[in-house]
Parts: C-alpha cells; structure tokens; sequence
C-alpha cells in the first residue's frame, strides 16, 4: 500500500511539473530565425573589459582608485563646489536626472545646452560627447574640467590639488610617478585617471541578458520566464521598429550619430550637434593624433585619421547605449522628452518633416497601438541591472591605503 | 550618394594583363573595360569597426585607368560612410583601402569608380551584414 502511494505521488509530481512547463512554455513566443539572429547579436553581456591604448592608465587599479577619488573631489574646481559627480551621480545612474545640467551661472556666457548622459559602459564608446567632439574619455574629461559654466578649472588648480593632498599626491605617483611635471601634463594625467575609473562602470546582467542566454541554449522554460510584454516588445525593438539598426550590439548602440528628428534650436542659435562634434575633434590637441596619446601610431588614431565631415552630420547627435535606458531619463540630447513613454511616442509619431533631406530613410512613424507601446516600453525596461555602483575600495581593496607624505 | 572617396592615380599599362585572383577570398567584379577583384580584411567586414579592402585592378584590351575612387554605402537608407578610407598603393595594380567602417547592419554596396579617357565606369558590390 506504501509503494502503491509512492507511486501515485510520484505519477502526481510528473503531470505537476509536465503541467508547469506546458504553462510556462505558452508565455514564450515563437521567434523566427532571424530574429533569434537579432536578439543574439545584443550580447554576450557582460564582454571583456574595455581597454583604451592611449590611455596608459587604463586599467591600472592604482589609477584607477585615484581617478575615482578625483570624480568624487569638488576641489578640482577652484570654488570647491563642483565634481565630476554633481552631474554624473551614481545613484541616478551616473545622470543627474535633469533635463540639462545645472551649471555655473556665468553671465553673458550663456547656458549648458545638452542632457548629461550616463557614465554605463562608457568605456565601450569611440565618440564622447552628444557631438562625439572627442575621441576618448580623457581627453573628453578635460573638457568640463576646464568649462567655464562647469567646473571652471585650470591646469594649476588640478596640480595644486593632487600635489597638495597627501593621499592623492600619493595615489598619483603610484599610478604615474614622479609629480614634478608641469601642471598640464598632470591634469592630462588626473583625465587619464578620471577616464581609468569611468572604464570600470560596466553594467550588470538584465532580464533580458538572461531571456536571450536562454533563448540561444534552447532552455524554453528560463526563457518563458521572461514577461510576454517584453518579448513582444523586443520582437518590435528587432522587427519593425528597426531600432536594432543603430542600437546595435551588445550596448544597443552602433557609437554613431543620428538626427532623429528632435529639433536642435539652442537659445541664441544652433547645436550643430556631430558636424561641430568633427570640427571641434579636429582640432583638439588632445585628441588621438596628438603627442598627448600615450599610443601614437596607426592602430589607435585610425578612427580620427578617417573621419569624414558631411553635410548630414549637421544636427545628428550620438546614438545612445540603452542599457540601464529606464534610470536615465529624460532623454535625448537636449532632454526634451520626459520619459520613456514619450521617447516611444516620439518614433510612434515621427514627424518625417524634421529629419534632412539627405537623412537616413530609416526611420518612419511606427504608429503603434497603445499596447505596442506598453510593450516596447516593457521590453526597455528590462534592460535595467539590478547592480548598484559599489566603490571601488568596498568591492576589492585593489590598492593600500595611502600614508606616504608628498615628495615621497 | 555623396562624398566620392580618395582619387587614386593609377600605372596601369594599356596592355592586356592576365588578371588572376591575387589570392584567397577575393571577389571578381567586371565592367566592359577592366576586371576588378576586391577581399575586404577581415572578412566578411565587421559591423561597428574599422576594416580594410584590397583591390586588384586589370584592364582589359587597350584600356587605360587614370584615376579610381573607392566608397561605399547604404542604397536603401541613402547614406554612406562616415569614413574616409585612405588608399596605399601594394604596386603592379594593388592597392589597399584602409579606414571603411560599417556603422549598421543591412545591405552596403562598394562601388569602385574607375576614370578612363572615355568616361567613368562603375564596378559595385554587394554586401549584407546581419
């Protein structure tokens, strides 16, 4: 009689879980080939750390912890009012939450005219900047360093500063040596250390990392774990959409410029967005063709050598990454759109009027339903990690302490 | 399309040449007056990342080449690049293309404008990237 149980508890437990699967595979949808083939190519996630040649301090965890130090430390400027975090605040997904940042009231100089994007996966980019005016993160530092409606600086204010604190002077010749260069050379080398640390933000798995790992291992029921919102809202995010056409890739970003159509009046005249972007890289001092690399030679520069400016690059601004997308609002370049429900009715409604004549015939309104647009918002949702910026000292005590007076 | 790429001066002869594949992996375009045969480095080309093309360029009969131009775009979203590759010569009708960049997936066509003393001529390739 006892085996007589076992057994029907056990034939119980089968259909049970033969039920559950049966249940679970009918929130999966059917995706054909090539979509399969879409949605694969938005991983693996995370990929291997990005590196940046010409930044010899990229990936040095000594650099690495003072360039962290130097993101958080308002006396880079000169009032101490101002850090790299004021804007780019971890808990705001390295965003201020802002439509545009709150600079420094400087009379007749005007006003910061572009949203503060997110520090995520930075590291992986090739433009900085909604202009893409520099071609990396440490010579794109230096810019509201030195900005006079950001953090007003100056090369002898951020050598006075790493020579005059005892740990940071310490920190700075672990990473570099010896401090006794001139002020410019150390402020490139305090963005060099700034831009070490920004490499780090990578962020974490997301629903959608492990819908699409599933999805390409064929485990049917991990994958229908993931809502059906937002399986359907990917199927549009690949399909019709065609937003996969320059949020591309494992980051959901091709690192490119687009004009999407969002108007780029600034008060008193233009953003000329990418085309003042490749003027402004051209002549930087400090961009890849110059003696500030730390990798002169073909490899590194190749990327500025062939840029083109074109007429269309008039008003197109960068491509952002989506990862994380539902933390940073508001959106675009100039914040103009609240929300993610507004940024999906923007392409649902697209005004086709405002984009070039010479623009890309990519994009098209969508006209979506109101449940197209809940599930394409869905789908974006789930490209938010659950992970939360840890400092770097709690996470791995990668460097000692620093008790080394200055000048030794 | 806009934006032609880097006018290279070509020594082709105006004799005939045997026109061979320079190698593995090369594709043979032609056109009424020469044969073209183009490997993109690596291959297929990578989406979202610099590559390189090598050409191989042959005229046929008593043709000659004065100048080629190299470029590449979308025919379907009426764009091109936004590089500017450089051209080196490799020698006897080679050259190499450095500096192309993909910035999307879907369907590219390279085009190799060929300057001749009777007119230009066109040789096209098509390539899509998933």
């Amino acid at each position: 009689m006892f085996s007589s149980n076992r057994s029907i508890l056990r034939l119980i437990a089968l259909v049970a879980a033969a039920l559950l699967a049966q249940a679970a595979l009918a929130g999966l949808l059917t995706f054909s080939p090539d979509e399969i083939r879409a949605i694969a190519g938005h991983g693996p996630w995370p990929p291997a750390a990005p590196r940046d040649p010409s930044n010899r301090a990229s990936g040095n965890a000594e650099a690495i912890a003072l360039g962290e130090k130097l993101f958080f430390d308002p006396r880079l400027s000169p009032d101490a009012t101002m850090a790299c975090a004021r804007c780019h605040r971890p808990a705001q997904a390295w965003t201020d939450g802002r439509r545009l940042p709150q600079g420094r009231p400087v009379s007749g100089k005007g006003a910061l005219v572009r949203n503060t994007p997110t520090l995520w996966n930075a590291g992986f980019g090739r433009w900085f900047g909604w202009g893409g005016g520099s071609d990396t993160i440490w010579s794109f530092a230096l810019r509201p360093i030195q900005h006079p409606l950001e953090m007003a600086s100056s090369a002898a204010q951020v050598a006075r500063t790493l020579r005059g604190d005892r740990e940071l002077a310490c920190r700075y010749r672990r990473a570099f040596g010896d401090p006794a260069k001139p002020d410019a050379a150390l402020t490139v080398d305090a963005a060099k250390a700034i831009a070490a640390f920004v490499e780090t933000l990578v962020s974490a798995r997301t629903p959608f990392d492990a819908f699409r790992d599933a999805l390409l291992r064929g485990d049917r029921v991990a994958a229908a774990r993931y809502p059906l919102a937002a399986q359907r809202g990917l199927r549009i995010f690949v399909g019709e959409g065609n937003c996969s056409v320059c949020h591309f890739g494992p980051t959901f970003t091709n690192g490119e410029f687009a004009d999407v159509g969002v108007p780029f009046f600034v008060p008193g005249g233009v953003d000329r967005g990418r085309y003042a972007g490749i003027q402004r890289l051209r002549a930087d001092p400090y961009n890849l063709l110059g003696r500030f690399s730390d990798a002169p030679g073909e490899a590194t520069a190749a990327r500025t050598r062939h840029l083109r400016l074109q007429p269309r690059n008039f008003g197109e601004f960068k491509v952002p990454g989506l990862r994380n997308v539902a933390k940073t609002a508001p959106y675009m370049h100039d914040g103009s759109l609240a929300s993610l429900a507004a940024v999906v009715e923007h392409y649902s409604e697209l005004d086709e009027d405002r984009l070039h004549t010479e623009g890309e015939k990519i994009l098209r309104p969508l006209r979506l339903s109101a449940q197209a647009s809940a599930d394409l918002r869905a789908f974006l949702e789930t490209l938010s990690d659950d992970g939360r910026y840890l400092p770097l000292a709690r996470v791995s005590g990668a460097t000692s302490p620093c008790a080394s007076p200055p000048g030794r | 399309m806009r934006g032609c790429l880097v006018a290279l001066l070509l020594a082709l002869t105006s004799r005939a040449v045997a026109c061979d594949s320079p190698g593995a992996g090369y594709v043979r375009l032609e056109s009424a007056a020469f044969v073209l045969w183009m490997a993109t480095q690596p291959a297929p080309p990578p989406i979202g990342a610099e590559f390189a093309v090598d050409i191989g360029l042959c005229a046929k009969g008593s043709a000659r080449a004065d100048a080629i131009r190299f470029d590449a775009w979308m025919p379907a979203h009426r764009h091109g690049m936004n590089s500017r590759p450089s051209v080196t010569s490799l020698g006897a009708g080679h050259w190499r293309a450095e500096g192309f960049l993909f910035h999307m997936p879907g369907r590219w066509q390279f085009t190799f404008d060929v300057d001749t003393p009777a007119g230009r001529e066109r040789l096209t390739r098509d390539i899509v990237l998933e």
